[in-house]
């Protein structure tokens, strides 16, 4: 229960920091004019090799593009602190290092507004 | 903008680079300009050319490939178990007819001029660029193994290039009397897809045991470890009886073959299969090699932020031809390389400093046709050097901690793997639907 409960704050903390986040991406979401791609776009870019070039998706690979922001973002979150769901240890590894700017940076980027 | 074009003026500046990052800062605009040219259209080249067309439409990119049809080595040891899904792996390049699209040229290259970066083409044209990237893939070492000439290659088929080499091996596999000895024959590393013969290995015992009941398959294999050795081992060990693996202190380091006498000698033992599959060693191609780009060590070194090579100023060298240490020679692998380089290449035209790549691997390996484990890498370059982070790294589970959703488990991770195999083509390749 403890741990539970310790999870969820953890889980609102990085969600509040990811919120303060968002706000600083912003102007670094989109591409420079050079073209020089964004932290968000770098990552995004890495992403679509599982997930496809717009991040449709593929069979048992999820589509990211056209889910709510809020679903995607829980679902990241959700994996990358839940070391439990070992059935999907691909994710739960690859998510480990992003921090909480990252992780909202994609949820905006593929994310659908709600 | 300008205070970053100073800043990295400054740094290349350090190492020696300033000469060339002058050009490059007379060149750069708020639109991005310049030119670049890529030899090779497998994942690294085709991931690397469309990279740079998402995020520079503008940008001028060429990619140069062999005029041979090209079939992808990822998901080819399933065509060995269904010979008739081998025509899926061909990539056909259609998306590079549409407009806005890299330039695509099929033709072969005889030189690589890394002073000039420039391609010397067979029929005489010489085409060159602001930045010169190379992905061509990798060359077999037949003069590595004591015997491996033409007749060796056929009469025991590697099959590790795709396409009419995957189809010769099928139907050698089906020519295996019941209780005839197939044999394969695996590489010390380095060598191109670390897990793929154990991939094969698998695939192949998994047909034979329902197949050739009373045949045997013997992996002579040049090293002690593999990539995923204790899922590997632990997987043969449940379903298949029929598979023997030997390490090279069990003495199985290839030491000859002979086509003539259909002999596969070890450094303990002599065999004479029904059907040996030789997987030779590798090297970067003999045009890198012969343009000094390896500097005699067989692979091409390169600095990890924008796989530039260690050797010449403006090339850049991807995929398996590339020491990118501790990343594999795997397609994932060279298609993240080919979306970090267009970053960096991008960054250098602009007079920037490159971004922090962003490098992923993830191989999926099947054990049997409805069985998955895959292996995940994340790096970073730390002090100049490309390093595995260990928190975003790691294997499958182990059957053991999976208890009694092993199965569920590992059929969710063959699932993945074919899922993966078709975004993976759509992202390196653009194919399936039209691009918005």
């Amino acid at each position: 229960m403890t741990c539970i409960a310790r999870g969820w704050a953890q889980g609102l903390s990085r969600l509040a920091l990811a919120l303060a986040g968002a706000m600083a991406l912003s102007p670094a979401g989109a591409a420079a004019p050079s073209g020089v791609p964004s932290a968000v776009e770098r990552w995004a870019a890495a992403c679509n090799g599982c997930h496809g070039a717009r991040g449709e998706g593929s069979g048992a690979i999820p589509a990211l593009r056209g889910q709510s922001r809020d679903a995607l973002r829980a679902t990241l979150l959700a994996w990358q602190q839940d070391e439990a769901s070992d059935q999907r240890h691909v994710m739960v590894r690859v998510l480990k290092p992003l921090d909480p700017a990252l992780l909202e940076g994609l949820a905006q980027h593929y994310g659908t507004p709600p | 903008m300008t205070l970053h074009r100073r800043d990295a003026l400054k740094v290349l500046g350090a190492a020696g680079l300033a000469t060339a990052l002058g050009r490059r800062a007379l060149a750069a605009s708020p639109s991005s300009s310049g030119s670049v040219l890529i030899l090779g259209a497998g994942f690294a080249g085709a991931s690397l050319a469309w990279a740079l067309k998402r995020w520079a439409p503008s940008l001028a990119v060429t990619v140069v490939a062999s005029p041979a049809r090209y079939w992808t080595c990822p998901f080819s040891n399933t065509a060995l178990l269904e010979p008739d899904t081998t025509d899926a792996l061909e990539v056909r390049y259609g998306a590079f007819q549409a407009p806005g699209a890299p330039t695509l040229i099929r033709a072969k290259v005889v030189a690589v001029e890394p002073e000039h970066r420039a391609l010397v083409l067979e029929d005489g044209r010489r085409l060159s660029a602001d930045k010169l990237v190379l992905a061509p893939g990798v060359e077999f070492a037949s003069d590595a193994i004591e015997g491996y000439d033409a007749d060796a290659e056929h009469r025991f088929p590697h099959a590790w290039e795709a396409g009419p080499s995957t189809l010769t091996l099928a139907q050698r596999l089906r020519a295996v009397p019941d209780g005839g000895l197939v044999v394969m024959t695996i590489p010390p590393n380095p060598y191109r897809c670390p897990p793929g013969p154990y991939e094969r290995a698998s695939l192949i015992a998994w047909w034979l045991q329902r197949h050739r009941p009373r045949s045997k398959l013997l992996l002579l294999d040049g090293k002690d470890q593999f990539t995923k050795d204790s899922l590997f081992k632990a997987a043969w060990a449940a379903r298949y009886g029929n598979l023997e693996w030997q390490g090279l202190s069990d003495g199985a380091g290839l030491r000859r073959v002979s086509a003539r006498e259909n002999l596969i000698e070890t450094d303990f033992d002599r065999f004479t299969p029904a059907l040996a599959n030789v997987i030779p060693p590798q090297r970067a191609p003999a045009l890198l090699r012969q343009a000094g780009l390896d500097g005699g060590q067989g692979w091409c070194p390169v600095e990890p932020t924008g796989f530039e090579s260690s050797l010449a100023r403006d090339v850049h060298i991807l995929g398996d031809a590339a020491i990118a240490n501790p990343m594999p020679k795997s397609a994932f692998a060279a298609n993240s390389q080919g979306k970090a380089c267009a970053a960096a290449l991008l960054a250098d035209l602009a007079g920037e400093p490159r971004p922090a790549p962003v490098l992923l691997n993830t191989c999926y390996s099947l054990v049997a046709p409805d069985a998955g484990i895959a292996i995940v890498g994340s790096y970073a370059v730390q002090a100049g050097k490309l390093v595995t982070l260990s928190e975003g790294s790691g294997l499958s589970p182990s059957r053991g901690a999976l208890g009694t959703q092993g199965d569920a488990v590992r059929a969710a991770e063959a699932a993945h793997a074919r899922g993966w195999y078709a975004s993976i083509r759509a992202d390196a390749f653009r194919e399936g639907p039209p691009w918005p």
